[in-house]
């Protein structure tokens, strides 16, 4: 290999061989200068790229901080008994309080039905208690009802005023 | 390769004085780089831009230097990468062009700066004539003096293959000049 790499010599003078190429005067000074300017600079710009992410951090840490407060409030007055964390146990009502909705009294009053009809038919009872026999002989004959239908309408108000059965 | 040089600089990296070790890599190898670097790359900007690339990398990389090679072979295998990274990168917008970058390079005698005496200049327009890996091969061996172990260690071929690539890069060399 040797022997190989001395044809060439022979052929070729190879002592300062880099010399084929075009060199500018004092490039290498300028070189070096180059080089450690740009360290100094890569150094300079890594400790502010340090402090910018520093700071970008502690802003990003902040605004989560803020963010989960304010969630915080929010769901403060949420009734842990009624949101269970089993959600196979939610109803509407738990969905509601969930996302936050407001939620009426009266929607969340348990009216008992019962009690619904006894209001309901009490109204109706005053309203026909007020009626005097002139008045009812007076409707009959407006709206042509055969006496025994109204008789029929009494007892079946009758029996529905009849708690006690 | 200096020895001493590498001693001084595994002493330094060793005590991490990682400036002191840069000061001492850049006065110590940038002109060999730099020759290096221009030979595969031919145009002086390119080589200086790539060379300033090589020892900003150096330099981010010193600390993290594990001391399994020499700093002299590392150095190299980071000028090496980054002339492939920067010709294939050449390539790649020279070819969308319609052009290819070496064989616009090495026909333009201009581009190529040759300032040395006839025989030398022969030589050089021989050795652009071969594949890129045998250029490299010659080059390192031919102009730089390298061990084919160091070569081994830079380019992560075997000590046989390089053998063989710079015999055949000998031989060519030597067919175009008979032919000129």
């Amino acid at each position: 290999m040797e022997n190989e790499k001395l044809n060439i010599k022979d052929q070729f003078h190879t002592k300062g061989e880099n010399d084929v190429f075009h060199l500018p005067d004092g490039y290498f000074d300028e070189l070096t200068s180059n080089i450690l300017k740009e360290t100094v600079e890569s150094r300079e710009s890594s400790q502010n790229f340090n402090w910018s992410l520093m700071v970008g951090i502690a802003a990003c840490g902040l605004f989560m901080l803020i963010s989960m407060l304010n969630q915080g409030n929010r769901s403060g007055s949420v009734n842990t008994e009624i949101v269970s964390a089993d959600t196979s146990s939610w109803n509407y009502t738990s969905y509601l309080v969930a996302n936050d909705v407001e939620i009426e009294d009266e929607w969340i009053s348990d009216i008992e039905t019962e009690e619904l009809a006894i209001e309901l038919l009490n109204d109706e009872a005053s309203a026909q208690a007020e009626l005097d026999s002139d008045d009812i002989v007076e409707y009959l004959n407006q709206e042509d009802i055969d006496v025994s239908d109204w008789y029929e309408e009494i007892e079946d108000l009758d029996g529905l005023l009849c708690f006690d059965c | 390769m200096d020895s001493n040089l590498e001693q001084q600089l595994q002493f330094l990296i060793e005590g991490k004085n990682f400036d002191g070790a840069f000061k001492l890599v850049l006065s110590g190898y940038q002109q060999k780089v730099y020759w290096h670097v221009r030979r595969m790359l031919v145009v002086h900007e390119d080589a200086n831009d790539v060379v300033q690339d090589v020892f900003i990398k150096v330099w981010k990389a010193l600390p993290n230097f594990q001391g399994q090679s020499k700093v002299y072979t590392w150095l190299y295998r980071i000028a090496t990468n980054e002339c492939i990274t920067f010709l294939q990168k050449k390539r790649m917008t020279m070819v969308e062009d319609g052009d290819e970058y070496l064989s616009h390079v090495q026909s333009d005698h201009h581009a190529l700066e040759l300032t040395g005496d006839e025989i030398k200049n022969k030589l050089m327009k021989a050795v652009y004539c071969l594949p890129e890996k045998q250029q490299l091969v010659f080059n390192m061996k031919y102009f730089d003096h390298m061990k084919y172990e160091e070569m081994s260690d830079v380019l992560g071929t075997s000590v046989g293959a390089l053998k063989a690539s710079y015999h055949h890069a000998v031989k060519k060399i030597e067919e175009i000049l008979k032919e000129d």
